[in-house]
């Protein structure tokens, strides 16, 4: 993930370097306070972000514990964002491991806008129920609206799509929506969401707003989320 | 051995004494430059003071200023004089190539998305 923004308004990024507590070679990952008898900040986990600290702009390198040969400083720092109101953009994708997203097909047309029936996709497993649906291909490509229930193969909302649904229209979904605070899943890499998995009702990580493509701006990759870590240490509520 | 300490130094003795001694007080701290240059060969991130950025040279150390607009100025420590306040923001090539690329595929991303917000 990336910075986009701090809420705060025009406030520069804020950077201070920390030792680490493991090795870590990507940018753009979650770390977390340094941990009772830790070395350093632990990276976050890809469902865990309490006491949430920053996002880290550069590679920590090998972590090392043992005193060096050639006496060179053990230290292995690292750089991290820390505004406590920052905003950060972070990719939607189909799975942990960073996959596209899955387009599903419409199987039954809809004279109301307010369900999506695809047998080949199921909204409710997992559960997707309080995410965001939007329209990759057909009439309603680029609108977006709150899945307000699921069923098996079908997802329900209560603001209608302002045209009616017809078979073979593609529709993408995610498990975020804006404004809804959850636990959010990221990818195993930490720099994405793994908009597929069911969320818990945990308040780690706001949802501020979604930036989300059709088929024609290749939304199954290039869909975003802007996040915002409400546990931020640095925001002095814990 | 004998060592002759003499118990009626001139103060200008005193000065050349204490001159000398200077140069055996142990640093604990290594100097701004030289913080620099293990930045540099580690491949860290490197946040500069205005001051400091015009003696840089980031071509020839192979770095480059932040490829995201947001993340050029940065607040932070200077990493040679360690004053703080708006500073400049460089990382090395190798890893400004991949931010880059993430810079661009948003860039695209912004040109045909919609924002969304419920």
């Amino acid at each position: 993930m990336e910075f986009a923004y701090d809420l705060v308004g025009n406030s520069a990024a804020v950077m201070e370097r920390y030792q680490v507590a493991a090795t870590n070679t990507t940018i753009g990952r979650p770390y977390l306070k340094t941990a009772d008898g830790g070395t350093g900040i632990v990276l976050a986990t890809v469902s865990g972000a309490v006491d949430f600290i920053g996002v880290n702009v550069d590679a920590a390198g090998t972590y090392v514990t043992a005193q060096q040969s050639d006496n060179s400083d053990t230290a292995r720092l690292t750089s991290i964002i820390i505004n406590p109101l920052a905003v950060y953009r972070a990719r939607l994708c189909g799975g942990a491991a960073n996959e596209a997203l899955s387009a599903a097909s419409v199987t039954t047309a809809s004279t109301d806008g307010l369900s999506v029936t695809t047998s080949a996709f199921n909204p409710n497993s997992p559960d997707l129920d309080e995410g965001t649906i939007w329209g990759y291909s057909g009439a309603n490509a680029g609108k977006a609206k709150k899945i307000t229930s699921t069923a098996t193969g079908v997802a329900t909302v209560i603001v209608a799509f302002p045209f009616d649904t017809a078979v073979g229209d593609q529709f993408l979904y995610a498990n975020v929506h804006p404004t809804r605070s959850i636990l959010a899943q990221f990818g195993t890499d930490m720099t994405t969401i793994d908009a597929t998995a069911t969320l818990s009702s945990d308040a780690t990580v706001i949802t501020v707003k979604m930036l989300l493509n059709d088929l024609a701006g290749e939304g199954t990759t290039q869909s975003y989320a802007f996040i915002q870590f409400a546990d931020s240490l640095f925001a002095g509520l814990t | 051995m004998d060592i002759l300490i003499p118990q009626n130094w001139t103060p200008k003795e005193i000065d050349r004494a204490n001159t000398k001694r200077v140069e055996f007080r142990r640093n604990p701290y290594t100097s701004g430059v030289a913080n620099l240059d293990n930045m540099i060969a580690l491949d860290k991130a490197v946040i500069l003071c205005p001051a400091h950025t015009r003696k840089f040279s980031p071509k020839r150390a192979r770095y480059c200023v932040h490829p995201a607009a947001n993340l050029r100025r940065v607040v932070g420590d200077c990493d040679v004089c360690k004053e703080r306040g708006l500073s400049f923001l460089f990382i090395c090539e190798k890893d400004a190539l991949e931010e880059r690329k993430k810079v661009e595929k948003f860039n695209r991303a912004r040109e045909y998305g919609f924002l969304y917000k419920g």
